[in-house]
């Protein structure tokens, strides 16, 4: 403040000497209108400005800025503080993997997916990595509302040949595999990562019970029979539901490992409000798939989803 | 701090101008060489000098990502590269108005250092322009502050809007400005002519070179912006008639009118009350100019979007500078004297129908741009007045001003004489060429309207080349010589303009196709085959740029980029220029056909001899540079006579055979 005026001060002080200086030269009235011209100059600038002026509020040029920033403890920073950090951390070591990764992130979860996307392929560049493949097929996955498309599937290819391990990929080919029809497949990654993921991981029950929730739908066209046929006579829908049932049936006698097969069947009872047929379908499946844990995770996600006690078949 | 001192320095400017004004005007009731009018150029010194620094400061504050000052953050970002930091600085309103007010005081402090000869019609002109700049910086200070606080300040800006960020944007609107502005100096010596009730010569002469000057700039803003619409924004498109296009147009008109109406005024005393009359027009449309650019009252690429109560402000400058100007033509414009009277085939003759034609056109052009802003205030249905309009009206008065142009430099001052003139020009020999345009044009299918464009641009270029031919020899003089390939260069320049145009209007339909990689599509004889598309990332966008093989040689590059801090997307097009013509490509979005193939958008256009608009324009530049340059080197502009008058024509045969030329 004080240093703001001394500067308006000497500013202000030297326009109007320079202003006055040619009637200053001469004599009687011409000098005293230099004076007041001056004057004038002077203190009506200074009141110009006073008429919405701030002479108290700081600058804030971003490289000073940024530096407190950097100084300050990240847990106290908002939300716009936490991606300029991001943005700085980047522009100042393109090559920083992990604040690359951290601001794609962060615009993923902001809607902001495109911008998102060139971070992480960047980033890919430098190291391609299995987490930066994964974040990149997510991101892309959202960006297309859900869909696994093509570069979507190719990022989690290459993340899962990467690293078996992470179960995002192998969800996501799952579900692309399920999208295309392929409910064998998708039970295969599914039932991959459930056996990979410890008992009480939390993502073992995620996966375990939304598997469960798709490879149990019918597939008629991947749509629920019931939604098909809204509005339509109720003894048309049971007949389907029937039918189905048998077809089931007859599908699971001749391969007792298809835990789609003894999902699909659970759930087709449940439709028929006959819990204990649920039941009793979901321990058929267990104790035709013995040696596998994925099914087991399945059928358990399934069971726990209903509401159903286990039961021996 | 810097946003505040800032802040202090547009103040300053402001009082700096308002004194300008008033001593000055003490100034010149003084005679022009008192203290007071020393004082007024002093004040017209200190104005220079604090918004100078303002505006300096405002582009370090931009530099610096400042983005507590509220102009910084909605029209910077950190990631912007530092061209466009800098160039954002007047890529908004408020910092563009700075620089419109920046040049407003240079050219107050040019009217004090190099303005009319009598001093007391300087110091005048020095303080209408004060009053002018002091209409401005108020505007500027407490209605468009581009030091205006936001706080807590934004840690990022929202960056510069993308189709401004081109090299070619950062040079356009001061340019324009210089010319807008410049036409403020012709209306302050106007003005200052009539309260000093000065002579039609003495005024035409005084404000000649900076009407010239404003002119040539305005030209030059003109057709850099026509340019940077051509290859940025996509479409292909130089010239749309559009609102904000039609604001630059219309000053430049009535400068063309003035600047060759201030000729034959100066040389023999015709139309004083219509040079006078343009002078004070062309700024009061420059300021109407910025009120449809700046109040938000339409929707152009070009305009800002701002709110009424800034156009309010600029309608309150544009009644001031209207009323002050007419009221005193209308006062005093008897004072400007009459000329010596000519024939209706002289050199002056030919200028004033010429002018009239400008003005019509000019007129014509207010009157489309207007008419919704018209229609929309009596609350009837919305309706849009676009290039049909101005085709069937503007654009023939053009092309018949264009015919004249080449004549009247062959005609005789006074006495006329159209038929030794046209002689002199071998205007028959001439009609050879033309006709072989035309013939050429009819032969490619052009329209009616681009045949004829097509004639009367060989005819003008004809006719340039014939001046040369004719008078260069006749001016001995080198300023005589500067004069005369200046006004050949200028009007070379029309005859390319008008070609290129009816070119250009005579091309194939454009080609919208979406194309797979290894795929191709045919235009003008030209096979362009789509080799891929490819990430090419710049500092602040992301891009996919497609590579696109043409006739299986050299390749151009368009690109499609996404501005994530402004959230816009722009087209950058790829364009392949020879002497025939630009092949122009722009990519679009991609999306996945019916067939699985991933293809992409493009849109192929053939734009025959475009060249010859931007070469035109550089001529009629360069033209108008040569013409101020001579009439800056021979100083008191020579007085022509009649053929009464031939005693002094003996008496200075050079110096009136230079005049002549």
């Amino acid at each position: 403040m004080i240093i703001f005026t001394l500067v308006c001060m000497t500013i202000g002080a030297a326009a109007a000497i320079w202003l006055a200086r040619p009637l200053l030269q001469e004599s009687g009235a011409a000098r005293l209108i230099g004076i007041a011209a001056g004057a004038f100059l002077a203190l009506g600038a200074l009141g110009a400005y006073f008429v919405n002026g701030m002479p108290d509020a700081p600058g804030a040029p971003y490289q000073p800025r940024m530096e407190a920033l950097r100084a300050a403890d990240p847990e106290t920073l908002t939300p716009a503080e936490q991606e300029a950090w991001l943005r700085d951390a980047v522009r100042r070591d393109p090559r920083d993997i992990e604040a690359r990764r951290l601001l794609g992130r962060f615009l993923a979860a902001t809607q902001r997916e495109l911008e998102a996307i060139a971070h992480f392929e960047q980033a890919i560049r430098v190291s391609p990595q299995a987490r930066l493949f994964n974040d990149l097929g997510q991101t892309i996955v959202t960006l297309n509302e859900g869909v696994v498309t093509p570069e979507a599937q190719r990022a989690f290819t290459t993340a899962h040949a990467e690293d078996p391990a992470m179960p995002e990929p192998a969800f996501f080919l799952g579900a692309a595999a399920y999208e295309a029809g392929d409910r064998a497949a998708a039970a295969a990654f599914w039932g991959g990562i459930i056996t990979r993921l410890d008992e009480d991981d939390p993502y073992r029950e995620a996966i375990a019970s939304r598997a469960a929730d798709l490879l149990s739908r019918p597939s008629m066209g991947g749509a629920d029979p019931a939604a098909l046929t809204e509005g339509a006579e109720r003894p048309d829908v049971e007949a389907m539901i029937d039918g189905m049932i048998a077809r089931l049936e007859t599908r699971l006698e001749a391969d007792p490992a298809d835990i789609s097969g003894w999902l699909t069947l659970a759930r087709a009872r449940m439709m028929q409000d006959d819990p204990a047929g649920a039941a009793d379908a979901l321990a058929r499946g267990r104790a035709a798939l013995p040696g596998d844990p994925a099914a087991r995770a399945l059928i358990s996600a399934l069971g726990a989803a209903f509401g159903l006690e286990e039961t021996d078949a | 701090m810097i946003a505040e001192i800032g802040r202090f320095l547009i103040a300053l400017a402001l009082l700096a101008c308002v004194a300008q004004t008033f001593l000055s005007w003490r100034g010149a009731d003084q005679g022009g060489r008192s203290g007071a009018a020393r004082a007024g150029a002093a004040a017209a010194e200190i104005a220079v000098v604090a918004a100078g620094f303002a505006f300096l400061l405002l582009i370090i504050s931009f530099v610096r990502s400042d983005f507590s000052i509220a102009y910084v953050a909605t029209n910077s970002h950190v990631d912007k590269p530092l061209l466009y930091k800098i160039s954002g600085t007047w890529g908004g309103h408020e910092g563009s108005m700075l620089l419109w007010c920046w040049i407003l005081v240079l050219f107050g402090l040019g009217l004090a250092r190099i303005g009319p000869r009598d001093p007391a019609l300087r110091a005048r002109a020095v303080s209408f322009q004060g009053l002018l700049s002091s209409l401005f910086f108020a505007f500027l200070a407490f209605a468009s502050n581009p030091f205006e606080r936001i706080l807590p300040a934004p840690i990022q800006g929202a960056d510069l809007n993308p189709i401004l960020q081109d090299p070619l944007l950062a040079i356009h609107p001061p340019m324009l400005y210089v010319g807008y502005v410049g036409l403020s100096a012709a209306f302050a010596i106007a003005a200052a002519g009539l309260m000093q009730k000065s002579g039609g010569r003495e005024l035409a002469a005084a404000l000649r070179p900076w009407a010239l000057g404003a002119w040539i700039s305005l030209t030059g803003g003109i057709a850099l912006g026509a340019w940077w619409a051509y290859y940025e924004l996509g479409w292909g498109g130089w010239w749309f008639w559009d609102p904000v296009e039609n604001a630059s147009f219309m000053p430049w008109l009535l400068g063309a009118a003035l600047v060759h109406s201030a000729i034959a005024t100066e040389k023999r005393g015709a139309f004083p009350g219509w040079t006078v009359f343009l002078a004070l027009i062309a700024y009061i449309l420059s300021i109407l100019g910025a009120f449809l650019v700046r109040s938000g009252v339409l929707t152009s690429v070009h305009a800002f979007a701002l709110d009424p109560e800034r156009g309010m402000w600029i309608l309150g400058m544009l009644g001031v500078s209207a009323v002050a100007g007419f009221a005193l033509f209308a006062l005093r414009a008897g004072s400007l004297g009459e000329g010596d009277g000519f024939e209706p085939t002289s050199r002056e003759a030919f200028i004033g129908v010429n002018n009239l034609l400008l003005a019509v056109t000019a007129g014509v052009v207010l009157i489309g741009t207007l008419y919704p802003l018209f229609v929309d205030l009596m609350g009837w249905p919305m309706i849009s007045v676009g290039p049909p309009y101005f085709d069937a009206s503007a654009t023939p008065l053009l092309i018949v001003a264009a015919a004249l142009m080449p004549v009247a430099a062959f005609l005789p001052w006074a006495n006329g004489g159209a038929k030794p003139g046209l002689k002199q020009m071998r205007a028959a020999f001439l009609l050879v060429p033309v006709a072989g345009a035309i013939i050429a044009f009819i032969a490619f299918g052009a329209p009616v309207l681009a045949v004829v464009a097509g004639g009367v641009g060989a005819w003008a270029l004809c006719g340039a080349a014939m001046d040369v031919g004719v008078h260069w020899r006749a001016a001995k003089a080198r300023a005589a010589r500067f004069s005369v390939m200046g006004r050949a260069l200028a009007h070379a320049g029309v005859g390319f303009i008008a070609l290129g145009a009816a070119a250009d209007a005579s091309r194939p339909p454009d080609i919208n196709r979406a194309l797979a990689p290894g795929e191709s599509l045919v235009i003008a004889g030209h096979t362009l085959t789509l080799e891929g598309v490819r990430r090419a990332d710049g500092q602040n966008y992301m891009a996919d740029r497609a590579t696109i093989r043409v006739d299986g040689r050299a390749a151009v590059s368009p690109e499609r980029r996404y501005y994530p801090g402004a959230d816009q997307t722009t087209r950058e097009v790829g364009l392949r220029s020879d002497w025939r013509g630009d092949l122009y490509v722009s990519v679009g979005e991609a999306r996945l056909r019916e067939d699985g193939e991933m293809v992409y958008e493009l849109r192929a256009a053939y734009h025959p001899l475009v060249w010859m608009l931007g070469f035109g324009a550089f001529l009629v530049v360069a033209g108008g540079g040569l013409a101020l340059t001579g009439r800056l080197m021979s100083g008191a502009p020579a007085r022509v006579r009649g053929r009464s008058d031939a005693p002094a024509e003996a008496a200075a045969p050079s110096e009136a055979a230079e005049a002549r030329a």
